[in-house]
């Protein structure tokens, strides 16, 4: 049992180590979120939002801070363009003040939990990706974090910038928390896909907040296959009149896995739209609990929220958790959420069958389409292919008893 | 709050050891301590086996805290030390009609009201007498074998069916409002309906309400034995005047195999009032449990009806209304909780919101391990009037068996412009279109209620759009 | 299958009509006195995953604090809402005033 064990307890010491070479107005923010997290408590059974969690043998306690290498990849025209795409603690030197506003935001989140407030004290490896106004990306940059336990993304677009920017998580095999900004501004599009693909005995904690400006649009994507215990609070705050938001999930689980995801979806503007669509499909003992909130504010009239929830279970003894909620303050509004939580439809089975297909692989297909929607409606079929290739393995372990 | 027992107004009274045939002078008064309960259950009568099981419940009230997940801000305003928890229909002081507020007094003239039920439903009488009415039910009940009474008669006259059968639903830690029910109870339903009997007739609240029960903590108990069926009814649409600012009751429904109850509810306690309620059943095997609930009145009311399938190819229902206004928060919801296989649950809910008021939409739609063939549908809409108005709603689903079917779906939004041009085309007022529109809103609640029930609602619901309801 | 016994507690910890919770092979197990026998089941409520053993026992059955669900100590049966799942049991032994529980499962 955790309790038994002796975890090094980290000193506020630490933060002054890091600190050491960076502005100080980045020490204190450090200083501060620490505090946070130490007035947070460990999660337990009892903590609300963790109840249904199986957190035997789940070792949380925070590491030590520890350097994290983060690859990135651009194309050099782009960078030559004016597109920035660098760590993000010798970015601090050049675009201080973007990044500041960025960062004391970010505690502002909604759900901020232990772990993003650890993530924001102790982040070593960070990225920073920044385009200015009308930029268009050619490729995607992409983010391959390596496998320190506390790093932090920002991403920012300028008025009218296009760009995809694809995070990947595969190192870690411990405890892991990051957190993420995504600043979207006036006319922005944005494709964002934050991939979780960690080795097996890795709990990984991730705090995603985006905010959009006006007619800014963010489409992301949010991809889960790794970890025992993966914990992810995704928020999308519609500031601006007219921006819009496509939040996908998709997440394979297998073995004792477990995924949480809460989601929110903010409108504080008149005029915003979002969509929301988080799929998972559950074999073996795996267990999936999706939390997701529209709040659409008293003054954010004319705005519409969909938010749907599928949970496909593939075998006796996988759990599907969902509770979808609205708060709603605005009356001038279209709001819908659905969930569903069922096995793989006896029809739909019944008509792959009659096709000529063995079972094990009938049942494999409809779990490929029922993903494929998701894959679909987040476009940029290059990254998408390299997804549905990550599934694919775990696909062929899907059967149909 | 009294965590322990004070000393007694009347000197002669001890605390656990009574006399039980002494005449006691109750003399009602404010706060709740484990004298009051004493009192209560000495002056009823009551084995010994309720009296300890109040004095219990007491304590376990007395140690919860109030619903951390709950609107607290209405909640937090209740003063428990201030209210009366029981009173005999001497007690009342006098109220008399003129002090009825004037827009209860509208409502009774524009909803037809008859002249005696005015006076109960103002609270300017304690007694409503419907002595004529049940007297004629009762031989057919009699004839059935059918108990159809209040709650303190059949703990004297059928201790034993009542003793197996009381808190086995809504046992008293069950939360912080069913401890004080549990403590101070009075009055209420029983119901027990013999194997194979169908009671054809709704049976009505009305037909049984006496003295002793000022509605306050009411306390029913409904078992219905195999192969049974029975409905019954509860509350009324026109608005209920109560000078008892917390009502909390609890209800339990015991439906044994192949049984069938239902249970409809209209309530619209005045909005002075917190209204705080427990409502569960069990569903045995292929037994059926339908909640049929409406909720115009009080300040608050928290509510959700729920059922406990528990045996195979048993059936839950709720088909529940809500309408709130200024100041009025309608809290309700459900919760199905899948036991057994091949159980179906179906939850319908509809709110509406006008004027600033809220309504808040919780359930729970629970599906154990073990439980193949499951089905669940929860729909939930919600239409607000105007910017003013606001809904939530916090539904959750814990599903732990593969082979089920589970849907849930809500959708908020307001009247359509459209809508409202077309009706208003064919010549109504906005007020006129309005009232059309939610009443079909509300069409699928209104339509399984006995007729009587319907009409008056629906000329409710036209008072509430004209504003001209208070 | 071979068992897997381990010692908790001494009898004397726990008094007719009494509850103690130990620890055995990382689970937490509550012992339960009634009538003179020590049986021991699950300290986990299968209602609300949350602890049983802080409850009181009622005659044979152990009633949860939080919202009133019963099980009988010596089967593990539920008998009372809102639990609806049975609650674990360990066989129990007892010499030399010494309880030992066995976990294997």
């Amino acid at each position: 049992m955790t309790d038994t064990l002796t975890h090094a307890k980290i000193e506020r010491s630490a933060i002054d180590r890091l600190s050491k070479d960076e502005p100080a107005w980045l020490g204190q923010m450090r200083r501060a979120a620490f505090a946070r997290y130490e007035e947070l408590p460990q999660p337990g059974d009892a903590t609300p939002g963790w109840r249904r969690l199986s957190l035997e043998g789940i070792d949380l306690h925070a590491p030590t801070p520890e350097p994290s290498r983060i690859d990135l990849r651009a194309a050099d025209a782009d960078r030559t363009r004016g597109l920035v795409v660098s760590s993000l603690r010798p970015a601090l030197a050049a675009h201080g003040d973007a990044l500041r506003e960025t960062i004391a935001a970010a505690h502002l989140g909604k759900s901020v939990g232990r772990y993003a407030a650890l993530a924001e004290a102790l982040w070593q490896g960070g990225a920073v990706v920044i385009a200015p106004a009308g930029f268009q990306a050619s490729v995607p940059v992409y983010i391959d974090v390596g496998a320190g336990p506390y790093h932090r993304v920002i991403v920012m677009a300028g008025t009218g910038a296009k760009l995809t920017v694809v995070e990947t998580h595969r190192e870690a095999d411990r405890l892991s928390a990051g957190i993420v900004d995504v600043v979207c501004g006036q006319g922005a599009s944005v494709h964002y896909v934050h991939v979780q693909d960690c080795a097996n005995s890795a709990s990984v904690f991730s705090h995603q907040r985006a905010t959009l400006a006006r007619d800014a649009r963010l489409v992301s994507l949010n991809f889960g296959i790794g970890g025992c215990l993966s914990r992810s609070d995704v928020e999308v705050e519609l500031c601006g009149q007219g921006a819009e938001s496509d939040m996908l999930g998709l997440v394979f689980a297998e073995g004792q896995q477990e995924f949480d995801y809460h989601t929110l979806q903010g409108h504080r503007s008149p005029n915003t739209r979002s969509d929301l669509l988080f799929k998972s499909a559950l074999d073996d003992r795996s267990h999936s609990a999706y939390t997701g909130v529209i709040i659409i504010d008293r003054g954010a009239q004319r705005s519409d929220a969909y938010q749907a929830n599928r949970n496909l279970l593939l075998s006796e003894g996988a759990r599907a958790d969902t509770e979808p909620m609205l708060e709603i303050e605005a009356d001038d509004v279209r709001c819908t959420h659905g969930a569903t939580v069922g096995p793989v439809d006896e029809e739909q089975l019944f008509y792959a069958r009659s096709r000529g297909l063995a079972p094990d692989d009938a049942a494999r297909l409809i779990v490929d389409g029922f993903f494929q929607e998701v894959f679909e409606k987040f476009g940029e079929p290059a990254v998408t292919e390299s997804l549905r290739e990550k599934v694919a393995p775990h696909l062929g372990r899907v059967s149909a008893s | 709050m009294a965590t322990q027992p004070q000393t007694l107004v009347d000197k002669d009274y001890k605390y656990g050891f009574r006399d039980e045939t002494t005449n006691y002078a109750f003399k009602a008064r404010k706060g709740i301590d484990h004298d009051i309960v004493e009192q209560i259950s000495q002056m009823k009568k009551e084995p010994r086996w309720m009296r300890d099981f109040r004095h219990r419940s007491l304590d376990i009230f007395f140690a919860k805290p109030l619903p951390p997940w709950a609107d607290l801000e209405a909640l937090g305003q209740i003063n428990f030390d201030d209210i009366y928890y029981y009173m005999r229909a001497s007690d009342v002081e006098g109220k008399t009609w003129e002090e009825v507020p004037e827009d209860i007094k509208r409502t009774f003239d524009r909803l037809g009201i008859p002249e005696a039920e005015r006076k109960f439903l103002g609270g300017v009488t304690a007694q409503y007498d419907s002595e004529v009415v049940y007297h004629s039910i009762r031989k057919d009940l009699e004839a059935l074998g059918v108990l159809f009474g209040d709650m303190d008669t059949a703990l004297r006259e059928h201790e034993d069916i009542v003793r197996e059968h009381f808190a086995t639903v809504i046992p008293p830690a069950d939360n912080k409002f069913s401890a004080l029910n549990s403590a101070v109870w009075s009055g209420g339903s029983f119901i027990w309906v013999p194997p194979g009997v169908r009671v054809d007739i709704p049976l009505q609240a009305y037909f049984r309400i006496n003295a002793e029960s000022m509605g306050q903590f009411e306390r029913t108990l409904i078992i219905a034995e195999p192969g049974s069926f029975v409905h019954y009814i509860e509350g009324c649409t026109a608005p209920t005047y109560s000078s008892n600012s917390l009502h909390s009751a609890v209800v339990e429904l015991i439906a044994k195999e192949g049984a069938h109850i239902r249970y409809t509810t209209i309530q619209n306690w005045y909005k002075n009032i917190y209204n705080l309620v427990t409502k569960r059943a069990i569903a045995q095997k292929n037994a059926h449990v339908e909640w049929v609930d409406g909720n115009i009145g009080s300040r608050l009311t928290m509510k959700y009806p729920s059922v406990y399938m528990m045996g195979e190819g048993a059936r839950g229902d709720v088909l529940s209304i809500a309408y709130a206004s200024d100041g009025q928060h309608q809290d309700a919801g459900s919760k199905m909780i899948h036991a057994a296989p091949n159980t179906t649950s179906l939850i319908t809910s509809k709110s509406v919101s006008k004027g600033g008021g809220r309504t808040s939409y919780r359930g729970l739609v629970k599906v154990y391990e073990g439980c193949d063939g499951v089905k669940s549908n929860v729909r939930c809409d919600a239409l607000l009037m105007d910017p003013e108005s606001r809904s939530d709603t916090y539904p959750t689903m814990e599903i732990d068996s593969k082979n089920v079917r589970i849907e849930h779906e809500a959708t908020v939004s307001k009247v359509g412009e459209e809508q409202l041009f077309y009706v208003m085309s064919r010549g109504m007022t906005e007020v006129e279109a309005t009232t059309m529109i939610v009443n079909g809103f509300f069409e699928p609640f209104v339509k399984e209620l006995p007729m009587e029930y319907a009409v008056e609602l629906n000329r409710l619901i036209a008072l509430e759009m004209e504003g001209s309801v208070g | 299958m071979p068992t897997q016994t381990i010692d908790v507690a001494s009898v004397d910890e726990i008094p007719h009509g009494k509850v103690k919770v130990v620890v055995a092979d990382g689970r937490r197990i509550a012992l339960c006195n009634y009538d003179g026998t020590i049986y021991a089941i699950d300290d986990v409520c299968t209602h609300d995953r949350g602890p049983l053993g802080q409850g009181e026992l009622i005659g044979r059955e152990i009633e949860c604090p939080r919202h009133g669900a019963r099980f009988d100590v010596s089967t593990g049966s539920v008998t009372r809402l809102p639990a609806v799942r049975p609650v674990r049991t360990y066989p129990v032994s007892v010499s030399d005033g010494r309880i030992s529980v066995d976990v294997s499962s």
